[in-house]
């Protein structure tokens, strides 16, 4: 059986972009390294993390599950789909990580870089809002009385 | 016949406690046909089956989407990356 990730129909990544998902902490300066571009004069970063409640509830921790090639690939669709919108952009980076994160640490982190500002933030903002929207990335809220719940909701 | 793998996630992973099955389906078999077939084997599910969207070979497909040999269908509940 051929790879699913040597199939023509998944979408090529731009030479400026990196995606990834790991398990590891997330770096911020590795990002904003990627997002780095003499062409830029604004770099956007948007970082997530892990809030200590939900509609009142207490949080512990969030876990969290990828099927990571499709993942992948919305990640990918999210970079192509940025550049027809804001030809400008230079670069696209989205690290997502995985498993059991407990308050204050990292989720996820998007980096554009951009000639201006404006198209920063603004590609920056499609980007976390689709990836929310799309990419088959789930979490379950631990809260601190022991229950749980899959989140039903972006 | 074909043979198709089903990966889980979120709560059809836990329904199943299973990250992924095999299934052997008769032909011209849909992807929502699937989803059902879950549903009715772990009714828990039921309340994920509107909200269920449906992913083959890494792409978003249609619920009437034909499945063929060797397909690698993902069931999508609501996601919540980020």
């Amino acid at each position: 059986m051929t790879s699913l990730l040597s199939s023509p129909a998944l979408t090529p990544q731009h030479p400026g972009d990196r995606f990834s998902i790991t398990a590891q902490p997330l770096s911020l300066e590795a990002v904003y390294d990627h997002a780095d571009d003499s062409a830029n004069g604004a770099i956007v970063v948007m970082s997530g993390m892990v809030r200590n409640q939900t509609g009142g509830q207490s949080v512990d921790a969030l876990d969290y599950q990828a099927y990571e090639p499709m993942a992948l690939q919305v990640f990918r669709q999210i970079g192509g789909e940025i550049r027809q919108r804001w030809p400008g952009v230079t670069r696209v980076v989205i690290h997502h990580r995985i498993g059991r994160l407990t308050v204050g640490e990292i989720s996820v982190l998007v980096a554009v870089g951009c000639p201006h500002r404006g198209e920063a933030f603004a590609a920056c903002q499609y980007a976390i809002d689709t990836l929310k929207h799309n990419a088959p990335i789930w979490k379950k809220e631990c809260f601190s009385d022991g229950s749980h719940s899959w989140v039903n909701c972006c | 016949m074909i043979t198709v793998t089903v990966k889980l996630f979120a709560a059809y992973q836990e329904a199943y406690r299973a990250s992924e099955l095999t299934l052997e389906l008769p032909e011209n078999t849909t992807v929502q046909a699937v989803c059902d077939r879950l549903i009715t084997e772990h009714p828990e599910l039921e309340p994920w089956r509107s909200q269920t969207r449906y992913g083959v070979n890494l792409q978003f497909v249609d619920p009437d989407t034909v499945l063929g040999p060797g397909d690698e269908v993902v069931l999508i509940p609501p996601v919540s990356g980020g």
